[in-house]
């Protein structure tokens, strides 16, 4: 059985992974059929199973995954803006797909990970990298067409967001976070 | 079909309703889209109209007529081409 942190920081993955898969998939039925439509079909499909193997792992643990409503990726669209077009999806991509590598390798990272979180953790940053790799491809693409001072000033603002998020969701859950990652406590 | 075609219909489609209940003179935020629904319809604009859109370019966009005119303008600003019907399986 794992603790409750534990099972929190699962199920806030898990939430997440669905939010991602359930945004791709709508963007992905939007395009005709290209090059960026084929890796974003097969990017919404990571993600969903990216959400079943935290459903899974959640379940070898003997627990039950908690309800999570608001997802990481809820809070960029209210920090950065709406996407304007698919190059600004790309870019948000980009950085959030950075940031989960980042906080998965982390995870990782931590002392006495159960066998079966560490499988899963390995199992979905293998996926992740091919994200990054094919994101970074079509934003190239983008930066011959439109320019590259156009995409890096949109993985700008969206990395700006990014910080703005992640440190609002790490001050929200300070105590779980860094229990599950065997982080120093903060000096008061 | 024209630009005003493509911004009616695209929005119609996501909220379920008649393409001729669209008029020009209707909020936006009165249809209710989802944040999502919104990126979906832009890209959906992008795709088949052929412009790219800025977020600079949404920053006052209120009713359906000055969207359209938004993508008018933009796609004046570029060699003269059809707006593509999307294909649907």
């Amino acid at each position: 059985m794992i603790d409750a942190n534990t099972l929190w920081l699962l199920s806030f993955y898990r939430s997440s992974e669905i939010s991602g898969a359930l945004f791709f998939g709508r963007i992905a039925r939007t395009l005709s059929a290209s090059p960026i439509a084929h890796d974003l079909s097969r990017h919404f499909a990571d993600e969903s199973q990216h959400a079943w193997l935290w459903t899974d792992c959640i379940h070898q643990l003997g627990a039950r995954p908690l309800a999570i409503e608001a997802a990481y990726q809820d809070r960029y669209l209210a920090a950065a803006g709406l996407p304007a077009n698919l190059m600004e999806v790309l870019a948000l991509t980009q950085v959030f797909e950075q940031r989960v590598i980042r906080q998965y390798a982390q995870h990782g990272r931590a002392n006495g990970l159960a066998p079966a979180i560490r499988a899963t953790l390995t199992r979905i940053m293998e996926d992740e990298k091919w994200h990054i790799r094919w994101v970074r491809r079509a934003l190239a693409d983008f930066a011959i067409r439109h320019g590259k001072d156009v995409v890096d000033a949109a993985l700008r603002r969206f990395a700006q967001a990014d910080d703005a998020v992640f440190n609002q969701t790490v001050d929200e859950h300070a105590e779980r976070v860094r229990e599950v990652y065997n982080l120093p406590r903060r000096q008061s | 079909m024209t630009h005003a075609e493509v911004v009616k219909s695209s929005i119609a489609r996501r909220v379920y309703a008649p393409v001729d209940q669209v008029r020009d003179e209707m909020m936006l935020a009165d249809f209710a889209l989802d944040s999502f629904a919104l990126v979906e319809l832009l890209i959906e604009l992008e795709e088949t109209s052929g412009i790219f859109l800025s977020a600079v370019d949404l920053g006052d966009l209120s009713t359906v007529g000055e969207l359209t005119a938004l993508i008018e303008r933009k796609a004046a600003g570029r060699p003269a081409e059809p707006c593509r019907p999307r294909q649907t399986a």
